[in-house]
């Protein structure tokens, strides 16, 4: 069963405008190597690593990550793709985003989601 | 498609308290110095120090917060340790207790604690924690909570003591481990504290259970043991049971051979880590 984490981060540009997806099938263990970061180790030995733009001190993104894995692991096979807001991100309020530049837009997304 | 089903064991590890390197060559009197740090308001007795030399790591635990930068300690395990060598890596956890605030009190009350520079709300203290004042060499228990006072049974602190507050319990998180796709689960050959555990997709080694082994005797084999079934514990669990909590294994108290405060009690785990 294929399930995925959609994690709000910021594009290339520095725009918050995306969602990316993270596979939490196959995960081996998650870590916490620093304050701002947080990988999830793969059986087949790939990692992603979720970096913060504000720190944390272990385990708090470690585990903010394992509970929202475990938690779409859990959920019913339809659904595959489940959304994480990630620990400390404000969402952006949902008003006229033409007359109110920027209204969308959510503070602290992750920085950057990084597969090696 | 993939046709596993997920499954994982969470863990309860012990959070690092406290790291550091060693300053002093106390090798054979079973001492930690480290004239950096500040024990008093960080540690208590029956810590676990572990010594991070790699290849030759020891775990101790600790008897006596001598001062605030000497720790007295015991060796636990097979690879008995002596005392942690000078410029030591060294990592400290707390396996009976958890300290949730530290500092110097700036006022005094009747059997209260003040310390207007903190929120003791927000650091977790609760009612019946206890509430250490280093100054005095008095433990008090907390009757009353707010965010910059506490009431305590014992009236012993004064403006400028250092004090600790603590509650019952170990300083400890969630891990999860993969239990899906295990190929072996081994001891390790040299350290007696380790377990490995190798995946059917990957050729060597793949996550390492570091825990705090205590008797003497070498041979056990019973947190391999304990590993392994709850690995089929965990897969014999129903979905949407996803972790399986490991269910603790008992560390044996054996007069001779285990004898420390950790025997008679279950193992503590130190570290999962991928490798």
């Amino acid at each position: 069963m294929e399930k995925f984490l959609s994690i709000p981060v910021l594009d290339g540009n520095g725009t918050n405008s995306q969602d990316q997806l993270v596979s939490v099938t196959g995960i081996l263990s998650i870590g916490q190597p620093t304050t701002a970061t947080a990988t999830i180790n793969y059986i087949g030995g790939k990692v992603v690593t979720l970096t913060w733009p504000t720190p944390n001190p272990s385990p708090i993104l470690k585990e903010a990550i394992q509970t929202a894995a475990m938690n779409a692991l859990k959920s019913g096979w339809t659904s595959v793709s489940d959304y994480y807001a990630p620990k400390g991100m404000v969402a952006g309020a949902a008003v006229n985003s033409s007359t109110e530049t920027g209204s969308f837009l959510n503070t602290n997304p992750l920085t950057s989601i990084v597969i090696a | 498609m993939n046709t596993n089903m997920e499954k994982f064991i969470n863990f309860k590890q012990l959070d690092v308290v406290k790291t550091g390197t060693s300053t002093a060559d106390v090798a054979g009197s079973l001492t930690l110095t480290d004239s950096a740090a500040q024990f008093t308001q960080l540690v208590l007795p029956h810590a676990i120090v572990w010594d991070r030399t790699a290849g030759t790591e020891r775990k101790y635990l600790v008897t006596a917060v001598t001062s605030d930068t000497v720790l007295a300690l015991e060796s636990i395990g097979v690879e008995t340790g002596t005392g942690i060598p000078d410029a030591t890596a060294y990592f400290i956890y707390m396996p009976e207790y958890t300290v949730r605030q530290a500092g110097t009190t700036d006022g005094a009350g009747y059997f209260q604690l003040i310390d207007s520079g903190v929120d003791f709300v927000t650091a977790g203290v609760k009612v019946g924690d206890y509430a250490l004042d280093i100054t005095a060499a008095v433990t008090a228990k907390v009757t009353a909570v707010t965010p910059t006072t506490l009431t305590v049974d014992t009236d012993t602190f004064l403006g400028g003591d250092t004090y600790l507050v603590y509650s019952e319990g170990a300083d400890d998180f969630d891990v999860i481990m993969r239990s899906t796709d295990v190929a072996d689960v081994s001891k390790d050959a040299t350290d007696s504290s380790i377990i490995n555990l190798t995946y059917e997709t990957a050729a060597a080694v793949s996550m390492k259970i570091d825990y705090a082994y205590s008797s003497t005797v070498g041979s056990n084999s019973d947190m391999r043991g304990a590993v392994q079934d709850a690995i089929v514990e965990s897969l014999e669990t129903s979905w949407p049971n996803v972790t399986y909590d490991f269910p603790g294994l008992l560390n044996p108290a054996v007069a001779v051979t285990n004898a420390t405060w950790l025997g008679g009690r279950n193992y503590f785990f130190l570290r999962l880590q991928k490798v």
